[in-house]
C-alpha cells in the first residue's frame, strides 16, 4: 500500500514537472519554435492601420500612415498615399522562416530579461548555406509564446533587429509596435544623379556619415483579424 | 504710349515662326521624358534607390507626377536659356537687320520706352515659356503618373518630401526660375543692343552661359571669389526650394545677386541704346 | 514770309575719322516742296537721320517747328512722317497689322477707317490682309507713304522715295507726292541725286556736296532757263570767239576739244549767234545748251 502510494506521488511528481510552463529548459528549441509558430498560425490574414517613422541615415521623410495587409504564409501588402519606407525583412516573414524545422539547426544561446519578459534565446542557422539568411536569433518569451526580439542577418542586407511590443493583440501574437534597427553601411548616394551635384558647397553632413545604424517605427491598430482576404488582392497592378 | 509699344512688341514676338520654337521643342521633350519615364521609370528610380533597396522598401506611388515634373524641370532648365534667348536676343538686333528699328525710332516714343517695351514684351514671353514649362511638368506628369510624395535625390540622401508639402514649393520655385530666365533675357536684349545682326547676341548669349556654368562648376580655388557673383550660380537656386529646411538666406542672396544682374544690364543696355546711332 | 517749318545750322557729323557731314545748313519753309540734292556720298541721309534723330549730330544746330530737336524730340516726330532710305515693315505681318503698329505709337489716335481710308489712298485697297513680303518694292513704298501719313503728320520727309522703282512706279510715287501738296497741304522734303525729279516737283531746294551745302534757293530761279552754258561745234574756232566775243559780250568763251565753242548766253541769244557765224563764213555742225546749274550738279556728280 505504501510502496503504491510512493509511485502514485512520484508519477503525479512527473507529470507536474513535465506541465510546469517554468520547464522551458526540458523544451527543445525546436518546440518553443512550433509553438510560436502555432500562435502565428491562429492568424489567417489581417489588415492593421499603421503609423511610420523612420530615422535613417542618408533619408529624410516625415512620419506617415499606411495600411498594411497580409495573408499565410507570406502575402503581403502596403497601402500608402505617402511614400512609406519599410524594412524588407522581419515584418511578415518570421513564420516563413521558422515553420519547417528541416530547413534549420536551431539552439539555445542564453536567455535574456528584455523588459517584464523573461526570454529564452534561439539561434537559428539555415541548413542550406546558399540561401540569402546566414543567422536568425528569436528572444522568445516562453511563457506566452511569444517572439520579443529578432535579429536577422542576412548577405544582402546585413542584420536588421527588431523589437515586438503586444497589448491589445497579445492573443494573437500580433503586436501594437515594431522597432527595427537596420545596418546602413552599404547605403550610398549615386552621386551622377544628384541634384545639387553641381552645388560644390553641398556636402554630407559628417554626423550622418559616422552613423551606421538606422531606426524605423512602426504603431500598428485597429486589426482587422480573419476577415478573409482574397489572394488577388495583393497582386499588385 | 509705352503701354501700347509693350502691346506691339508682343504682338511680333506672336506673330514671329521662331517665338514658337520654344513652346514646339518643350512640348516635345517633356513628351519624350514623360514616355521614357513611363515606360523605364521604375528602372530609373531603382538606380536611384539600389544602395537602400538592399534593406528598404519603398512602399507608395514612389514614380509619380510630381517626381515626372521635378525631373522634367532638373532636366530643361538647362536649354529653357537659350529657347528664351532665341527670341529676346533678336528683339533688337533683329528689327536692326531687318530695318525697322529705323522706322520704330522715328516715332515720338522715346528710346527708353521703346527699349523697356521690348523688355517687357520678351519678359511676358519668358512668362509664357516658363509656364507651359510647368503644365507640361505638372500637368501632364499627374495626369499620366497621378500623385505622392516627392523623392528628391541629394549629395546628403534621398528627401522624400509629402505630397501636400510640395505644390507651393513649385511655385516658389518657379518665381525663382522665371527670375533666372529673365536674367538671361536681360542679358540677350542688353547684347542686342551693341549689334545689328540677329545670330550674334544669341549666340553670345549661351557662350556666357556656358562659359560661367563651367567656372562655376570648376570646384578650384581660384574661382572662388568670383563664383558667388555669376548669374548661373543662382540659376539653379529654385532647387532650394526643395530641401528641408528650406534655406531662405541662401535663396535670398541669390535673389538680390539675380536682381542686380537685371538692374545692372538693363541700365547698360538703356545707355547703349540711346546712345546708338541708327544707321541699319 | 511763311513760317520756318525747318531750321538746320552748320550740321555737322563725324563717325570716327570719317566726316559724312561738314557743315550743312538750309530752311524749309510752310508749303514747301523742297529738293534735297545731292550725289551719292554727299550726306544727304545722313543730315535726314540727324533730322529725325536716328542719329546725333556732333555739331551744329536743327530746329523744327520753332523748337530744338535735342529737348523737344517727342513733340517734333509727333508731326512729322517719313521713308528713310527704303520703308522696311515687319515682313510676317500684314500691310494692315504694320500701319496698326505703327499708328499705335505714333503720338495720335489713328482709327481703323483712317488706316483703311490710307491705305485706298495708296492704291493698295484689297491687299492689306497680305503679308507685307509678298509686296513688290512699289507696293512697299507706296505703304511707306500711307505710314507716313497715318497721323496727318505737318511734315513729311522722303529721303530717295523712287530708289528701285520702275519708271511706272515713279510716276505713281511722284503722283501722291503732288496730291499730299495739293489736296492735304503738307510740307514735304524731298532727297534725291537725281537733279529731273527734283525739278518736276519741288519749289525749293538745296544743293549738297562732300557734306556741306552748295546752293539754296527757288528752284526756278536755280534752273534759269535765261542763263545757260552753250556749246557750239565749228570749224574755224577761234574766228567763232572773236565774232561772238565782239558781237555778244559773254563772260568768257572757252574752247574745248579744238573745235567746241562754250560760253554762257541767255536762251533767246542762241539763233542770233547762230546767224551771225553763218554769215560771217563759220560752219557749225551742232549747238547743245544746258542749264547753268544742271551742268554744275552733273559735274558735281560724274565726279
Amino acid at each position: 500500500m505504501k510502496n503504491n502510494c510512493v509511485k502514485t506521488g512520484f508519477i503525479l511528481f512527473v507529470l507536474l514537472l513535465i506541465s510546469c510552463p517554468d520547464s522551458a529548459a526540458q523544451k527543445t528549441p525546436n518546440q518553443l519554435l512550433l509553438n510560436v509558430y502555432g500562435k502565428m498560425m491562429k492568424v489567417k490574414d489581417y489588415s492593421v492601420e499603421a503609423s511610420i517613422r523612420a530615422d535613417i541615415p542618408l533619408i529624410k521623410i516625415l512620419p506617415v500612415n499606411a495600411v498594411v495587409y497580409f495573408k499565410q504564409p507570406d502575402k503581403f501588402k502596403v497601402d500608402s498615399k505617402s511614400i512609406a519606407i519599410m524594412p524588407k525583412q522581419g515584418f511578415s516573414d518570421l513564420s516563413k522562416i521558422i515553420r519547417d524545422s528541416t530547413t534549420y539547426t536551431a539552439f539555445f544561446t542564453g536567455k535574456e530579461k528584455i523588459g517584464t519578459s523573461l526570454t529564452q534565446i534561439i539561434s537559428l542557422i539555415p541548413s542550406v548555406d546558399t540561401g540569402d539568411l546566414v543567422l536568425a536569433k528569436f528572444w522568445i518569451d516562453y511563457a506566452r509564446n511569444l517572439v520579443i526580439r529578432s535579429q536577422l542577418t542576412t548577405r544582402s542586407s546585413g542584420t536588421i533587429q527588431i523589437d515586438y511590443f503586444y497589448t491589445s493583440q497579445i492573443g494573437y501574437g500580433l503586436p501594437d509596435r515594431m522597432i527595427f534597427t537596420v545596418d546602413v553601411k552599404k547605403f550610398k548616394v549615386p552621386k551622377a544623379i544628384a541634384t545639387d551635384i553641381q552645388n560644390p558647397q553641398s556636402k554630407p553632413k559628417a554626423n550622418e556619415k559616422d552613423s551606421k545604424k538606422g531606426v524605423i517605427e512602426i504603431d500598428l491598430k485597429n486589426y482587422k483579424i480573419n476577415k478573409g482576404l482574397k489572394d488577388a488582392f495583393f497582386i499588385q497592378k | 504710349m509705352f503701354w501700347k509699344s509693350t502691346y506691339n512688341e508682343f504682338i511680333k514676338i506672336a506673330a514671329k515662326p521662331r517665338s514658337y520654337i520654344g513652346l514646339g521643342a518643350i512640348t516635345v521633350l517633356v513628351g519624350v521624358i514623360l514616355f521614357a519615364m513611363k515606360v523605364d521609370g521604375l528602372a530609373y528610380i531603382s538606380f536611384i534607390t539600389a544602395s537602400f533597396e538592399q534593406t528598404l522598401s519603398f512602399q507608395g506611388n514612389v514614380l509619380n507626377g510630381n517626381l515626372m515634373a521635378f525631373i522634367v524641370l532638373q532636366t530643361l532648365i538647362i536649354q529653357v536659356p537659350l529657347l528664351v534667348a532665341l527670341v529676346t536676343g533678336d528683339l533688337v538686333s533683329g528689327e536692326a537687320a531687318m530695318g525697322s528699328l529705323r522706322m520704330l525710332a522715328t516715332k515720338p516714343i522715346s528710346r527708353t520706352k521703346l527699349l523697356l517695351s521690348k523688355f517687357l514684351a520678351g519678359n511676358i514671353y519668358t512668362l509664357v515659356i516658363l509656364l507651359w514649362l510647368g503644365v507640361m511638368a505638372i500637368g501632364f506628369g499627374r495626369l499620366l503618373f497621378g500623385t505622392g510624395d516627392l523623392m528628391i535625390l541629394k549629395s546628403e540622401g534621398l528627401v522624400i518630401l509629402q505630397s501636400t508639402d510640395v505644390m507651393w514649393r513649385f511655385l516658389s520655385g518657379f518665381v525663382i526660375a522665371y527670375l533666372a530666365l529673365v536674367t538671361i533675357a536681360t542679358l540677350s536684349v542688353t547684347l542686342s543692343c551693341f549689334t545689328d545682326n540677329s545670330i550674334g547676341p544669341i549666340v553670345t548669349t549661351m557662350a556666357i552661359i556656358i562659359l560661367f556654368t563651367i567656372i562655376g562648376t570648376l570646384d578650384v580655388p581660384v574661382f572662388d571669389s568670383i563664383r558667388p557673383l555669376l548669374f548661373t550660380t543662382h540659376m539653379a537656386s529654385w532647387r532650394s526650394f526643395f530641401d528641408d529646411p528650406v534655406p531662405k538666406q541662401q535663396i535670398a542672396n541669390s535673389v538680390i545677386v539675380l536682381l542686380i544682374h537685371i538692374v545692372s544690364l538693363l541700365g547698360i543696355a538703356l545707355y547703349k541704346f540711346n546712345k546708338k546711332d541708327i544707321l541699319s | 514770309m511763311s513760317d520756318k517749318i525747318v531750321e538746320v545750322k552748320h550740321l555737322e557729323k563725324q563717325f570716327g575719322k570719317i566726316r559724312a557731314v561738314e557743315d550743312v545748313s538750309f530752311d524749309v519753309y510752310k508749303g514747301d516742296v523742297f529738293g534735297f540734292l545731292g550725289p551719292n556720298g554727299a550726306g544727304k541721309s545722313t543730315t535726314i537721320r540727324a533730322m529725325l534723330s536716328l542719329i546725333a549730330p556732333t555739331s551744329g544746330t536743327i530746329r523744327l517747328f520753332g523748337k530744338e530737336l535735342r529737348n523737344n524730340r517727342g513733340f517734333i516726330l509727333s508731326k512729322i512722317g517719313c521713308i528713310v532710305e527704303k520703308p522696311d515693315f515687319y515682313q510676317y505681318l500684314s500691310a494692315e497689322k504694320n500701319l496698326e503698329i505703327f499708328a499705335r505709337i505714333s503720338g495720335s489716335s489713328v482709327s481703323s477707317s483712317r488706316i483703311h481710308e490710307l491705305i485706298e489712298f495708296v492704291g493698295l485697297k484689297g491687299r492689306e490682309k497680305d503679308k507685307v513680303g509678298h509686296f513688290s518694292h512699289g507696293m512697299k513704298q507706296r505703304l511707306g507713304i500711307a505710314q507716313t501719313i497715318l497721323h496727318d503728320p505737318d511734315l513729311i520727309i522722303l529721303d530717295e522715295p523712287n530708289t528701285g522703282l520702275d519708271p511706272q512706279g515713279s510716276i505713281d510715287i511722284r503722283n501722291l507726292i503732288l496730291q499730299l501738296k495739293n489736296e492735304r497741304n503738307k510740307t514735304i522734303l524731298l532727297s534725291s541725286h537725281i537733279l529731273s525729279e527734283i525739278e518736276l516737283i519741288a519749289n525749293r531746294m538745296v544743293i549738297i556736296a562732300k557734306g556741306k551745302s552748295i546752293i539754296q534757293g527757288n528752284v526756278s530761279e536755280l534752273l534759269n532757263e535765261q542763263e545757260l552754258i552753250v556749246s557750239f561745234e565749228v570749224d574755224q574756232p577761234q574766228k567763232a570767239r572773236q565774232i561772238i566775243s565782239t558781237n555778244f559780250s559773254p563772260e568768257t568763251i572757252g574752247i574745248i576739244e579744238n573745235n567746241m565753242l562754250q560760253f554762257h548766253i541767255a536762251h533767246k541769244d542762241i539763233p542770233k549767234i547762230n546767224q551771225h557765224l553763218l554769215d560771217n563764213g563759220i560752219k557749225v555742225f551742232g549747238i547743245d545748251s544746258k542749264r547753268k546749274l544742271e551742268d554744275y550738279f552733273l559735274k558735281l556728280v560724274s565726279n
